[in-house]
């Protein structure tokens, strides 16, 4: 017994020196690090994203330096899509194929440059060589510097959405090329572009890696002083672990949240959900062009089938709007085109000679009235949503068959698929509807996987291309809907509303219109 | 001593070699056969990867020209035979491609992160090998009896908890409720701890079950008896007698499970926000950067052939009978 006693003792000194061991070796003595400070000064601004940020190499990732107010565009998004100066003082379009820019007189890179006309002649050449979808986009004939402060900008066609390009965070970000192109000439590699200055945002990051960016005010920015003296951002894959970090005290603002977050944080006092309004992302539902679907009566019968409040309510728990209009009610030219009327569209099927079988489902010369439906993993929601539509349909005699794929896009195609439900949107990240028209409901449209083609809807959206007028081309808007509506070519299921996390001092944070998190003058 | 009876020590030499040589051999076969899967998989990966590398970078579409270009300059329409030669005279230069995503080599973006990586599984090996021999050596010590239960349920809680819902309850309880650790990791020893114990309990709780099993059975050989007899106590017969006997199995175990630790664990590492290799291939998945994900797996094959043959020798080194009959 005495044998024992004392073999354990030395057992457990043996372990116990382990643990000690392991203590001493990761440091972990129970003391938080530094990633625990920052959050609650409100001074200070640190968002948990999911994205990382590779380097600030302005034509592989220059997108993100608009959302993370590093990089500045010469146009500014706006809510109602109707972009304002930026950079920029003024942009007037002087005749249908002729835009005039002017400079505000006090920008300057973070390497001291000014950013005069020269500078801007160079961006905007620049931007039309590199950017394949700005240069097919805004036609540019030639650029001319016409004063220190003004250029001019002479397009093939006339191009009314041209604010809303220059606002678009893919096509110009604001940065100095000559020394972005002396820099590549040294060829130094994309971390190196830190020390190069080329921006023109509030802040200016002064270290980047895998696991976050550290980022501080500019001193002489041409808006006045940044309103935050320390702003991280932090790379946090996991959507659980962001809510935790901002429950931990380790970030401020967790951004990229499932909408069912809302509900688990209900009485939770340590992090709070916001749910924005809803900017015209929707859950699309995108039917092919083929086998019954290609019958107008039976797209109109699916979209009247859809039951779009109780997604909206109930499916979706209140965390998406309901889907009334395809862009969305904050637009003027939006109309109500989404509406459930279950008696119509069974009508409509009846029509189009889709009877009832002894189970309910339809049928037509033998074949059933069947639906392949894709949902895709990465958008968890469009899984839901699918699995709802299945039962709504089934009242009307739909039998719908959901498939989930890993890669939407690459389904979409083949053959085998009805209808997909997609995050997508008809409008641009700065809330223009006339590339998304044109690339996913055009004849030939790169994003036409539907492989619609109407004649009429082709004319009225490249009428809308040239159409500068205001009046016209909100008449011109409501037209295409109208007909997109009739002939059941595309809707909406529900209106998606972005969702963010924060803490208690960031809880009034409003969520900014096409991701901007961070600009001059956000603070708590 | 541990020679082959009548044995000369110079033959017994050679013959280690013979033995040695044929088992790299066997992982050179190995490593080979797992190359050129991987290369049938990424062949077969559906989608154009020249077309995905383009709208990865941007392009809304990528047009018919640009696609065939790139298609010419990533030698996509060579032949098949002539593109596996070139993929596996790539490897001997650790070439194991471009990332879809990042545009740079995959063997670069893997080294980068190996640092991470390494960190987390030798603090995971610590936490599973003290924990493991702590379970193990108390529910051999004391077989059926109340201790032997406890540490048998709780190797089973490790065992069948999934490692991110383990993770997650962590998190919660220790770093948001306790106020101890963090959340988001750093890559550094600092932050190692919880993501380690994470992943560790996972494996101690397996090898704990191996080696309470390969303990008792170590205490019913008769070599005991005599250790018994001359009054050895019951804790010294299972630490000098039982403990090396029972290890050879052990350390198998745990020499292929060390290469799951090495490989970096995703999950794990997206939970913590580990920058390791792990958290990168989940990335890789997410966004179909194939070539990512079939030089983790081509990695991961590497990592456990390596793995497997120190075990093999560490069990040479720990039990004659294996040097003689390997």
């Amino acid at each position: 017994m005495r044998k024992t006693s004392t073999t354990m003792r030395r057992v457990s000194t043996v372990l116990a020196s382990m643990v000690m061991v392991v203590a001493v070796a990761t440091g972990c003595t129970g003391i938080k690090t530094d990633s625990g400070s920052g959050p609650s000064n409100p001074g200070s601004l640190t968002i948990a994203t999911s994205f990382p940020i590779d380097d600030v190499d302005p034509l592989e990732n220059g997108y993100w330096g608009p959302e993370f107010g590093y990089i500045e565009l010469l146009m500014r998004p706006q809510p109602d899509g109707k972009p304002t100066p930026w950079v920029l003082k003024s942009l007037d379009s002087v005749n249908e194929t002729t835009w005039k820019l002017s400079l505000r007189d006090n920008v300057r890179f973070t390497n001291g440059t000014a950013l005069d006309a020269a500078k801007l002649v160079e961006l905007i050449n620049f931007a039309n060589e590199k950017t394949k979808n700005f240069s097919t986009s805004a036609n540019i004939a030639s650029v001319t510097a016409k004063s220190t402060d003004e250029v001019e900008l002479k397009t093939t066609r006339p191009v009314p959405a041209m604010p809303n390009l220059l606002a678009d965070e893919a096509n110009v970000p604001v940065f100095d090329v000559a020394a972005y192109k002396k820099f590549l000439d040294t060829k130094g590699k994309p971390a190196e572009l830190l020390k190069e200055g080329l921006f023109t945002g509030p802040y200016e990051i002064t270290s980047l890696n895998e696991q976050g960016a550290s980022l501080k005010p500019v001193s002489n920015y041409w808006d006045g002083t940044p309103a935050l003296q320390d702003l991280k951002i932090k790379f946090v894959p996991e959507a659980t672990s962001r809510v935790q970090a901002v429950k931990a005290g380790e970030a401020d603002i967790a951004l990229y949240m499932p909408t069912e977050i809302s509900g688990t944080l209900k009485d939770d006092k340590r992090a709070t959900a916001i749910l924005g309004s809803a900017t015209g992302g929707t859950f699309a539902f995108q039917m092919r062009n083929a086998g019954p679907y290609a019958d107008t009566l039976v797209r109109r019968a699916v979209f009247n089938a859809i039951d779009y409040r109780a997604l909206a309510e109930q499916v979706m728990e209140g965390n998406a709007q309901v889907a009334t209009s395809m862009f969305g009610p904050m637009y003027n030219y939006s109309i109500d085109t989404q509406k459930t009327d279950l008696d119509e569209a069974n009508k409509q099927l009846d029509q189009a000679g889709w009877a009832p079988g002894p189970d309910g489902i339809r049928t037509k010369d033998g074949q059933r009235l069947t639906m392949r439906m894709l949902s895709y993993p990465k958008q968890p929601d469009s899984h839901t949503i699918a699995v709802a539509l299945q039962s709504e349909f089934k009242k009307v005699g739909i039998d719908v068959q959901v498939r989930s794929v890993p890669d939407l896009s690459a389904a979409r195609k083949g053959d085998d698929w009805d209808v997909a439900l997609a995050g997508a949107s008809l409008l641009s990240f700065s809330g223009s509807p006339e590339g998304g028209l044109r690339s996913a409901l055009v004849t030939g449209g790169s994003q036409n996987f539907m492989k619609i083609s109407n004649a009429q809807l082709d004319g009225l959206v490249d009428t809308l291309g040239k159409t500068f007028d205001e009046n016209k081309r909100t008449d011109l808007l409501k037209e295409i809907q109208q007909v997109i509506h009739d002939n059941g070519l595309w809707g909406p299921t529900i209106l998606r509303k972005p969702v963010i996390v924060t803490n208690d001092t960031w809880k009034n944070y409003q969520i900014p219109i096409a991701n901007m998190w961070v600009d001059a003058k956000t603070a708590p | 001593m541990g020679l082959a009876v009548g044995a000369r020590p110079w033959t017994a030499g050679r013959g280690l070699w013979r033995k040695a040589v044929r088992r790299i051999g066997q992982a050179a076969i190995t490593l080979f056969g797992g190359a050129v899967i991987t290369f049938l998989l990424l062949s077969a990966t559906p989608g154009d990867p020249a077309e995905r590398i383009l709208l990865t970078k941007g392009q809304e579409s990528a047009t018919p020209e640009a696609v065939a270009a790139l298609r010419e300059s990533m030698g996509l329409n060579e032949p098949f035979l002539l593109r596996l030669w070139q993929y596996l005279t790539g490897l001997l230069r650790a070439d194991l491609g471009t990332s879809w995503s990042t545009g740079r080599p995959v063997s670069e973006e893997l080294v980068s992160r190996l640092g991470a990586t390494l960190t987390l599984a030798i603090a995971a090996l610590i936490v599973a090998v003290m924990v493991s021999l702590v379970l193990g050596l108390v529910a051999a010590w004391a077989a059926d009896r109340w201790p032997d239960h406890l540490a048998r349920t709780l190797s089973m809680v490790f065992l069948v908890v999934p490692s991110f819902m383990v993770g997650i309850v962590v998190l919660d309880l220790v770093v948001v409720r306790a106020g101890w650790g963090t959340v988001i990791s750093d890559g550094t020893w600092k932050t190692v701890l919880l993501p380690a114990l994470t992943l560790g309990l996972a494996s101690a709780a397996s090898w704990s079950r191996v080696l309470r099993t390969s303990l008792l059975e170590a205490g019913s050989q008769t070599f005991l008896l005599v250790s018994r007899a001359r009054g050895a106590s019951s804790g010294r017969r299972m630490l000098v007698h039982q403990l090396p006997n029972a290890l050879p199995p052990y350390v198998t175990i745990a020499g292929m499970e060390v290469a799951v630790l090495i490989g970096g664990a995703p999950i794990v590492e997206g939970i913590y926000s580990w920058p390791g290799i792990g958290r990168f291939t989940i990335q890789a998945v997410e966004s179909r950067d194939m070539p990512v994900v079939v030089g983790y797996a081509l990695l991961s094959i590497a990592l456990f052939v390596v793995a497997s043959l120190i075990a093999d020798a560490i069990n040479s080194l720990l039990d004659p009978r294996i040097r003689e009959h390997a």
